[in-house]
């Protein structure tokens, strides 16, 4: 039996009332009756419990902060990992002014797309997003069918945005598909997060003129069902039963196969417009049954 | 929203226009700074209204637009209140300016003064005052040349005119100031300059009989030096240019002028301690301006509410109104009936119908008559119809005296109205003294439950402590969580007493989160704060409630002083932020505790700690254990801790780790 | 006026250098594993090593070089940097000097020709000890002798008794600095506006920063809104106030967040320091490091910030 604290109606309490506020000063870019209505989901003692963890551990990128990302991506990656290549940048202001212009530099930006059903959505709508609010040119922006016939006089880095590099598949599945196009280009990915399991697994002999820089890296720690960034409430639960009323939940309400997020990687990670699908599904999945906090 | 409107209860919230707004002390007559010949000192700590004070005085209010009818009087006076930007102000000092300091200290002085002379001119043409003659002059006035030249000022300048430029030269002198290698522009002298234009005034038939006051406010925040020179306009203020300074209540302030001599405290400048003098002095004082305030609020919020006259409450004239014995019950009458409390009997009378508080109370009448051997049943000791006896009866059970065949037939006899005998009305009074505390010791076992001791106007009083902050947050609160529960439609407006003791915890924690951003130590003072709430808490769960109501304390020492150098920095600024409130020692509960100061830990903490807040009885520390409690490592207090634990015998006991932070 | 060139990174100590001609400005060494890194850097790399310390109760600077200590005036200072050979390159250690050194440097070299460029390093630590916030934990804070939290700074304290004054305030963790800030001045700002570390040194402390600030985020306080500035990019800080004084021309920006936020105030206030139509203030409280804050040499950071008239 699953030993709630004692003082758990309290963190609960507190913690509605905490993301009602991070929902009032815009934080959170959550309706407050969408919030509410997700909490219903949750009806039993120990699955609010679950759902004020959830709430406590839940990290957001708001369209601000998606804006302050990418400014770490030109301002920081771009510079520091080229830079070994004999690609040097202009001073920062006159950088961002060129990319939003959009000449005289020989970068493009693309995202990871063409390579399944899944792919392509999310990393899109970064593209989009950086494109029209971080201020670069259209003209830098390229799709992944027009990697081969780029002019390599006037582009030598193919910069790849994306939220998030959960396993690495889809990028190794791009590369499979894509990488004799970028033949004398550099490859620079930055999804805006990574878990380190996708970094590591990454073969990056087999691709020598491809660089991994992502903005935000997640390792273990960040997975739901681990101690290390539970609040000092939940330092005595039993995890492994915490985890039992979470799949009971999910699986009576929902229909979803990978309970846990794509490979089981129990993130609670989540961007204004999408979510990754390694991220815990209680957050995003939509059906008659089960209301979601975020969009998918 | 009717919460908005308690919302605001700092006085930079306010405009400063007050009239109609600021609730005149009843004890006002004797406080009247604009009837003051010579310079006074007012003292207040956070949240006294030192600042409303002041600035109802001011000319902003004085000669506020909402009366319609300014007379001589009113002109005779004029109250200046200035507000130095001390955080700037500490830039003018020897290290940085070498001895030009004074004349620049002097000089921004005079610049900043000067702005509020001539705002109160604007002021004055404004008002109501019916004199349009002089009111036409002055806007024709045009400052004598001798004077516009010491300013640096060549054409012809009107009076009205010069605000503007005067604000120009705080500019410069703020921008002089980043670099202050030549001289500034000219250099002034305070007092002289404005006794100056004051001069030229009256020479031109301007405010010919005027006096003119200036309060200084947050005196205690400029440095040493600056403090020297106010305090020699003070000693040498008189008609019509008198100086008076604000500060807080035991903050350190230079008495020193720059002659030899000093300023001697009462005997130069008359003190006003707006808590003690002004509109506390009694509890009662507290009860009905407060009442007054809220009601007053109340009826911003509703018109159809006719309890105040908000014309008249910053009136001087309608004061002797405001005392009637008629007013004053209608005032607490009615916020008594916006916040309704539970009297002490009707807690208890509460717990026998819960049955969770109940079952708990039975519980531990079976305890303690199985600690005692007895085979009595424990329905002997409780009874529906008598709950304050019932709940007594759980503590004093467990008291080594109480034989429980003896109590039984107490009991009894009590429940038979007729018995009189002196045990009886003995065991009448045990009850009176133990009831609060048995009450608090069967609530505090349910975390989750709020004890309704903390609802009600009158306890909302007791928990703020005259305070006036702290009150008028609990009524914002409550009116928050009215307004979150939906049922502000329900007429005539009353918060529930679950919702008020809601809102009593909120601010508790509040307040006690808010003490770490109090001055210098603030870290060190929440620390201290909670280390006495979890002592006082824990002595709250003492079985016996032998000396209920603990949230004071003294020290067994023949001076504090004595007492490590760190531990009386500590100790003065609690008193200074109104953590600590200290009191010369009445209760006598150890014949042998020397030191004659208590002190009282701020009682709008008592939700949080479970405890009570009436001042009842006191713990004497032993100096090696509030030398621990002030200054030592975690390690060291939960060693404490855990003592007491022991020598009270509580079995209960949390492991400290959960306080703080709830999770 | 100062403008960023570039940010260099550097995750492997081994790598970073320093131009041989350099004089660097140091502060405390032995306070911490970083520091005690910057000092062998410097050992390594810098011929002139000066240590710089700013006393806020008396205003002055404890300046040590070559083992020779003095004690100097605003004025002297400047003076004293204005007759170095300044041909060197500069560096500025951002690790072991606090802001309001960083901003005396920052604004003094700028009045110097000769100075062109400089070099602001700032090594992160590998590990933050995370004391928890609750109030039964015990920092180990010095007791201080301060007369006023907020001591003024020299050439950027201003007046806010002449006209509106907004607050434009950086965060870190520790939410006193910023509920000082509102007890101690009892000023009304005519609007606050917060800036959260985003991305933050690591993901998710961003939460803990908006949480232990949440009751400032509310009208009472003139709050509006939240801005949002990564925690190591001193670049997009500088931008973002000159952004934010595009709208407003008086503001204090309290740098009580992360040393890279404080190095763009400092580059920010400096470069508006003789703008007359501006008036903008700090607001400091020099906080005594604790010795068990952090652990560990991170990230090295080299901010080269070079000059334009």
């Amino acid at each position: 039996m699953f030993n709630l604290p004692s003082e758990w109606e309290t963190f609960y309490e507190d913690m509605k009332k905490t993301a009602l506020k991070y929902i009032k000063i815009n934080f959170w870019e959550i309706e407050e009756d969408d919030f509410l209505l997700w909490l219903q989901n949750f009806e039993t003692n120990e699955e609010k419990f679950i759902a004020a963890l959830l709430i406590y551990r839940l990290i957001y990128r708001n369209k601000a902060a998606l804006l302050s990302m990418y400014n770490y991506i030109i301002d920081i990656i771009l510079p520091n990992e080229l830079s070994p290549f004999g690609i040097e940048f202009p001073p920062l202001d006159e950088l961002h002014a060129k990319l939003e212009n959009g000449r005289e530099l020989q970068l493009r930006f693309s995202t990871i797309e063409g390579v399944d059903k899944q792919t392509g959505k999310s990393g899109s709508t970064i593209l989009r997003y950086f494109e029209r609010n971080g201020g670069f040119h259209k003209r830098l922006k390229i799709s992944a069918n027009m990697l081969k016939g780029i002019d390599r006089n006037s582009c030598k880095v193919v910069v790849l945005f994306d939220d998030m590099m959960g396993t690495g598949e889809q990028f190794n599945l791009y590369l499979e598909k894509y990488y004799k196009d970028c033949e004398g280009l550099i490859v620079l990915y930055c999804p805006l997060s990574a878990t380190r399991h996708a970094i590591e697994s990454f073969n990056s002999e087999k691709y020598s003129n491809v660089i991994i820089s992502p903005v935000e890296i997640l390792d273990e720690q960040y997975k739901f069902f681990n101690i290390s960034f539970m609040p000092k409430i939940a330092e005595d639960i039993d995890l492994e039963e915490l985890r039992s009323i979470y799949t009971n939940l999910m699986e009576r309400k929902t229909k979803i196969k990978e309970l846990f997020g794509r490979s089981g990687q129990e993130l609670t990670y989540v961007f204004v417009d999408s979510t990754p699908n390694n991220t815990l599904p209680a957050l995003w999945y939509s059906d008659d049954i089960w209301t979601p906090l975020v969009p998918r | 929203m009717l919460s908005q409107i308690f919302k605001k209860n700092r006085a930079e919230e306010f405009p400063d226009d007050l009239w109609g707004k600021y609730v005149l002390p009843l004890n006002y007559a004797q406080f009247n700074l604009l009837h003051e010949t010579k310079g006074v000192k007012v003292v207040g700590g956070r949240g006294t209204g030192k600042t409303m004070y002041l600035k109802y005085h001011a000319y902003n209010t004085q000669l506020s637009k909402q009366r319609m009818l300014i007379t001589e009087d009113n002109i005779n006076t004029i109250g200046i209140y200035w507000k130095p930007d001390t955080h700037f102000v500490q830039l003018i000092n020897k290290s940085y300016l070498n001895d030009k300091w004074d004349a620049v200290f002097n000089t921004y002085v005079a610049l900043s003064l000067m702005m509020k002379f001539l705002e109160f001119i604007d002021v004055f043409l404004d008002s109501n005052y019916h004199d349009e003659d002089t009111k036409e002059r002055l806007k024709n006035f045009t400052v004598p040349k001798d004077f516009s030249e010491e300013l640096n000022i060549n054409q012809e300048v009107l009076l009205i005119e010069l605000k503007e430029r005067i604000r120009g030269f705080l500019f410069k002198l703020q921008n002089w100031l980043h670099n202050p290698i030549k001289d500034f522009l000219f250099y002034l002298d305070g007092k002289a300059t404005i006794e100056y234009i004051i001069q030229i005034w009256k020479d031109n038939n301007f405010f010919k009989k005027t006096t003119f006051h200036i309060f200084i406010d947050e005196f205690e925040n400029l440095r040493e030096e600056h403090q020297k020179i106010i305090n020699t306009w003070m000693k040498h203020g008189a008609s019509p240019l008198i100086f008076s300074i604000a500060y807080k209540k035991h903050a350190y302030v230079s008495d020193n002028t720059t002659s030899k001599e000093h300023t001697q405290g009462r005997n130069d400048h008359r003190i006003i301690d707006l808590v003690d003098d002004v509109y506390a002095k009694t509890d009662d004082d507290f009860k009905l301006l407060s009442a007054e305030i809220i009601a007053s609020k109340i009826q911003e919020y509703d018109s159809q509410y006719k309890i105040v006259d908000n014309d008249k409450i910053s009136s001087e004239e309608e004061v002797k109104y405001r005392r009637s014995i008629e007013y004053k019950n209608k005032m607490i009458e009615f916020v008594n009936s916006i916040f309704p409390s539970l009297r002490y009997g009707e807690i208890a009378a509460l717990v026998m119908s819960d049955k969770t508080l109940k079952n708990k109370l039975i519980k531990n009448i079976k305890l303690a008559l199985k600690t005692k051997n007895s085979t009595l049943k424990d329905s002997y000791f409780y009874d529906d119809d008598f709950p304050e006896a019932s709940v007594v009866n759980g503590t004093l059970l467990f008291r080594t005296r109480t034989k429980p065949e003896e109590l039984k037939k107490l009991f009894n006899d009590y429940k038979k109205a007729g018995v009189q005998s002196p045990s009886v009305t003995a065991y009448k009074e045990q009850i009176s003294n133990a009831l609060v505390g048995s009450i608090l010791y069967i609530y505090i076992s349910f975390p989750q439950r709020i004890c309704p001791i903390y609802a009600g106007f009158e306890r909302f009083c007791l928990m703020s402590r005259n305070n006036l902050r702290h009150l008028l947050e609990l009524c914002y609160q409550s009116f928050v969580e009215l307004e979150n529960s939906n049922n502000l439609e329900q007429k005539p407006i009353k918060v529930d007493f679950n919702l008020q003791a809601k809102a009593a915890k909120f601010c508790s924690r509040q307040e006690l989160d808010t003490i770490s951003e109090l001055g210098s130590y603030g870290k060190d003072l929440q620390k201290i704060a909670n280390r006495l709430g979890i002592i006082f808490s824990l002595k709250q769960k003492i079985k016996t409630q032998s000396k209920p109501e603990n949230i004071h304390f003294s020290v067994e020492t023949h001076s504090l002083e004595t007492i490590d150098e760190k531990f009386n920095i500590l100790l003065h600024e609690a008193k200074l932020w109104n953590v600590l409130q200290e009191f010369d020692g009445t209760t006598k509960d150890t014949s042998d505790s020397i030191s004659t100061k208590e002190f009282m830990l701020t009682p709008i903490l008592a939700p949080y700690y479970k405890i009570s807040m009436r001042k009842i009885h006191k713990i004497v520390f032993k100096p090696d254990e509030i030398k621990t409690i002030f200054l030592k490592s975690d390690t060291e207090f939960d060693k404490l801790y855990k003592k007491f634990v022991k020598e009270w015998k509580i079995e209960n006991a949390e492991d400290l780790g959960l306080f703080g932070e709830n999770y | 006026m100062w403008r960023f060139r570039n940010i260099k990174t550097y995750f492997n100590h081994d790598e970073v250098s320093l131009e041989k001609d350099t004089i660097a400005y140091h502060g405390d060494f032995l306070l911490d594993d970083r520091g005690k890194y910057v000092q062998s850097l410097l050992n390594k790399f810098v011929e002139k090593k000066i240590y710089l310390k700013y006393d806020e109760n008396d205003f002055l600077f404890l300046v040590n070089e070559n083992n020779t200590e003095n004690k100097l005036s605003k004025f002297d200072l400047k003076n004293k940097l204005l007759k170095q050979n300044i041909s060197h390159s500069v560096v500025i250690d951002a690790t072991t000097l606090s802001f309001a050194e960083i901003l005396f440097l920052l604004s003094d070299l700028n009045k110097i020709k000769d100075v062109q460029n400089i070099h602001i390093l700032y090594v992160e630590p590998s590990e933050y000890k995370f004391l928890n916030s609750s109030i039964t934990t015990y920092d180990e804070f010095a007791l201080s002798d301060k007369l006023q939290q907020f001591p003024p700074l020299p050439g950027f304290t201003i007046n806010t008794e002449l006209e509106h004054v907004e607050l434009v305030a950086f965060l870190g963790f520790e939410k006193q600095r910023l509920g000082q800030i509102f007890s101690s001045e009892e000023v009304i700002y005519d609007n606050f506006i917060p800036i959260i570390p985003l991305p933050g040194f690591s993901p998710g402390w961003e939460n803990r920063t908006i949480n232990n600030h949440l009751k400032f985020f509310d009208p009472r306080y003139r709050f509006s809104n939240v801005k949002y500035v990564s925690a190591n990019n001193p670049f997009q800080t500088l931008k973002i106030l000159e952004k934010l004084a595009a709208a407003r021309k008086c503001f204090r920006v309290a740098p009580i967040g992360t040393k890279p936020n404080a190095i763009g105030c400092a580059v920010f206030l400096v470069n508006n320091e003789n703008n007359d139509e501006t008036n903008f203030g700090a607001l400091y409280d020099f906080p005594v490091k604790s010795k068990n804050r952090s652990s560990g040499v991170g990230k090295v950071h080299i901010y080269n910030l070079f000059k334009i008239d």
